[in-house]
């Protein structure tokens, strides 16, 4: 179980006078994740989901509050739970200069699975994400959904326990998010925790058991995407999220 | 339109240079411009040099006009290579082409404008190889004004029938190879290509300046030059009408020989544009749209169960041997110069010159102090160009953030990030201790020293660049031209090595009473020392290093 609690942070930028100016891109959020259960971040583009997301795989440390994973935390056992986290962030293309194959091995390595359950996970992986066809391609030279395969693939060879997925299928065609959003079904089954940021309200409707709808840094409401439908009397999550912001606004 | 399209073209082209080549602080770009200046002053000088002395001696034997002849078949021979790498770059790897194409643009407009850009281009190197020794030949001959329009008009015109001929060749070759689905091997090898030009241009020049050449040498040369112009003539015909433009004293030949080179190049150009129309297109759809190589999966394949930082060592290397800017930028230098440099030392010197390499080698017998701190000051010199530790972290760019997610130690990944700089000065290091060898008598106890300390040096400037990238990392960037050029850590390593070389003169002056080996030691345990100061430094603060990392 993935436990976020008061989680805050704040960061310092300057404005056009040069004075500093503090602002909290996640403000107080609180929430829980069970093993088995697809949580959905959902949000606006600068809502704070990829900061929130950050701060829960530990590339961030929150000003205040604190994430725990099964009561671990980062501060004493940093290592450990990494070693069970995906991060996907994005759709980047990370050492493009290496193969698919290189790209996956790699990461094995690195989370220390042994030789054999490498080359059964690469391959396994390669067949359930599609991927046999350029396994041996330089990332540099596959497509924007191919690509995301790959980053789906690197971030989950070592079979984690826990997915952070942010964004994970901006800008791919139908085909390629299906098969990304299939395999997160058949991972929930397994009884992964997944945490899944999107700003695609049907995509969300469609796979997340619970969401966390949040604006401006803050939750502005959460729960099963029925109920924030019905306490917002709405038929859609779209809806509901225009219902709860009070409309389309040109101010960011 | 040709001619706004043409504009354009140069202008993302001016652009792009900008910012792989940074405009940033006014310092900093009037310290560029210094630099430019002064390279291009240096450049200009080793042309004079060259043209002066060729010119003097043709002058003494009357055959001074086979100067002219000699330049401008430079001038084709040179445009004609240059063109092989530049039309591929500028016709088929420019990014803007996919969104060219749906606009209402006529193709022929699209090639005319490329290929004026690639002109353009080639101007740059003709100038300089062409119009510069020719102004000399002009000031060293008192000619009029006459000349100086022709010299001009012939460094124009002459360079375009290479290009557009090259140009259509590489469209043939296009249409039909898989070398646009290659672009990195391709601009790579085209890159060692230039590179092994450029040395081999070097050891030349240092040979043909050491040698002294007799009347009949210079005779033969001459004949053999003049030989080698009338062949290229015979496929040229333009580097006939040029030569006789510029040479002739007569204002009607030289107006009548320039209106047969712009005849034919006319004529030739509008061919050209006519047969690229049904060429260019088709290699450049295989570009854009061209599909990935297909291999089944092979479960057969057997891979060695290796250590994390052994696989976290070759993560950077393939990253830095793959990407064909960093493989220029960050590992060749540490290969290139040292033999470039030390190589013409020792090997180009003949005569008097290799009478004072002796003679130096006597001395440093003598004074082993110097004999060993003057190898470590060069390793030292050289270190400044590796730049692998200063990039390591930039080179990542907005994937950085990877080091942190996964289950390894930020310090383990400082450690192995760093290996690779320490690497390219090891090897760097015994191309200097195999130079040295072959050039001075030194023990094999003295290269073993000079190889420690240097290496323990070495070791300290790579943690210390890693620090300067992690405190000031370059994490947003579209091309890794970025990281190697706009990045003003990079002045960190000459920083760092000229601090180095200072502490070991002022050491070297300070102990020179003393036996040699005491001083190399002080040396070798203060690095050795500060390493391990700036290791735990590191160590305890590796989280908050990160922080401009996310």
């Amino acid at each position: 179980m993935i436990k976020v609690e008061n989680v805050k942070k704040k960061f310092v930028t300057y404005n056009n006078k040069k004075e500093k100016e503090e602002f909290y891109a996640n403000n107080g959020i609180t929430f829980e994740a069970n093993d088995g259960e697809i949580i959905g971040i959902l949000g606006p583009n600068g809502a704070g989901k990829t900061t929130l997301l950050r701060m829960v795989a530990g590339i961030l440390e929150p000003t205040e509050g604190t994430v725990t994973f099964d009561k671990l935390n980062y501060k004493e056992n940093e290592i450990e739970i990494k070693q069970n986290i995906a991060y996907l962030s994005g759709n980047t293309k990370l050492y493009d200069t290496l193969s698919t194959y290189e790209l996956l091995k790699m990461c094995a390595d690195i989370y220390g699975v042994s030789k054999e359950n490498a080359e059964k996970r690469i391959k396994e992986l390669s067949k359930v994400l599609n991927m046999d066809s350029f396994l041996y391609n330089k990332i540099a030279n596959l497509s924007t959904g191919q690509t995301q395969r790959v980053n789906i693939a690197r971030c989950l060879v070592h079979d984690p326990k826990y997915y952070i997925l942010d964004e994970a299928t901006t800008g791919l065609d139908i085909i390629s998010s299906q098969i990304i959003l299939d395999f997160i079904k058949q991972e929930k089954q397994k009884g992964k925790t997944i945490l899944y940021s999107t700003h695609y309200m049907e995509e969300a409707e469609n796979i997340c058991d619970r969401v966390i709808m949040i604006n401006k840094g803050v939750v502005i409401n959460s729960g099963t995407p029925e109920k924030i439908k019905a306490d917002t009397n709405t038929t859609n999550l779209r809806d509901a999220f225009f219902a709860m912001i009070g409309g389309v606004s040109n101010e960011e | 339109m040709t001619f706004l399209l043409t504009k354009i073209f140069l202008k993302s082209s001016i652009q792009k240079m900008n910012e792989q080549y940074g405009v940033s602080s006014n310092k900093v770009k009037k310290l560029k411009i210094m630099l430019y200046a002064f390279l291009a002053l240096y450049i200009i000088g080793i042309i004079y040099i060259f043209s002066y002395n060729i010119i003097d001696g043709l002058r003494e034997i009357n055959q001074e006009t086979t100067f002219i002849g000699l330049i401008l078949l430079i001038v084709l021979g040179f445009t004609a290579v240059q063109t092989i790498f530049s039309s591929i770059n500028i016709l088929y790897f420019t990014k803007d082409t996919d969104s060219l194409l749906p606009l209402p643009i006529k193709p022929y407009q699209i090639i005319w404008a490329r290929t004026n850009v690639l002109i353009l281009v080639e101007y740059f190197i003709d100038i300089i190889i062409g119009l510069i020794p020719l102004i000399i030949y002009g000031i060293m001959l008192n000619c009029g004004t006459m000349y100086y329009v022709s010299a001009v008009l012939a460094v124009l015109l002459l360079p375009i029938l290479p290009i557009i001929l090259i140009s259509l060749i590489v469209m043939v070759v296009m249409s039909f190879s898989k070398i646009t689905k290659n672009k990195n091997r391709f601009q790579l090898i085209a890159t060692l290509l230039v590179l092994a030009l450029v040395i081999a241009f070097s050891f030349g020049i240092t040979q043909l300046d050491s040698t002294e050449m007799t009347d009949e040498q210079m005779i033969q040369m001459i004949t053999q030059a003049n030989s080698m112009v009338n062949m290229i003539k015979g496929y040229f015909p333009t580097l006939e009408f040029g030569i006789n433009a510029v040479t002739s004293t007569s204002v009607i030949t030289t107006v009548i020989e320039f209106a047969k080179l712009i005849g034919i190049t006319v004529i030739a150009f509008a061919i050209y544009i006519l047969l690229a129309q049904k060429l260019y297109f088709k290699g450049l759809i295989g570009n854009l749209y061209g599909g990935s190589k297909k291999k089944s999966f092979n479960s057969e394949i057997k891979s060695k169960r290796t250590t994390l930082g052994r696989v976290y060592v070759a993560k950077e290397f393939k990253t830095l041997l793959r990407n064909p800017v960093y493989l220029v930028q960050c590992i060749l230098p540490a290969i290139i110069f040292p033999v470039l440099c030390i190589g013409i030392v020792v090997f180009g010197f003949n005569g008097d010159e290799a009478q004072d390499l002796a003679e130096l080698s006597a001395m440093l017998q003598e004074n082993k102090l110097l004999l060993l701190f003057g190898i470590i000051a060069i390793n030292q010199f050289f270190s400044m160009i590796i730049y692998v530790s200063a990039t390591a972290i930039s080179r990542d760019g907005e994937n950085a953030v990877f080091m942190k997610y996964i289950p390894v130690s930020l310090y383990k990944q400082y450690v192995y990030k760093t290996m690779p700089n320490i690497i390219m000065n090891i090897i760097s290091i015994l191309i200097v201790l195999g130079l040295a060898r072959y050039a001075v008598e030194i023990s094999v106890l003295d290269l073993v020293i000079a190889f420690g300390v240097s290496t323990i040096m070495a070791v300290f400037q790579s943690f210390l660049l890693l620090l300067i990238d992690l405190k000031r990392p370059k994490l947003k960037w579209s091309s890794e031209y970025a990281v190697v050029k706009q990045n003003f850590n990079l002045i960190f390593p000459m920083i760092f090595s000229f601090v180095n070389i200072g502490i070991i003169v002022i050491l070297g002056l300070a102990m020179e009473e003393y036996p040699a080996y005491i001083p190399v030691a002080i040396l070798a345990v203060a690095f050795m020392l500060a390493t391990v100061i700036l290791c735990g430094y590191l160590k305890k603060n590796q989280y908050k290093l990160a922080s401009k990392i996310m």
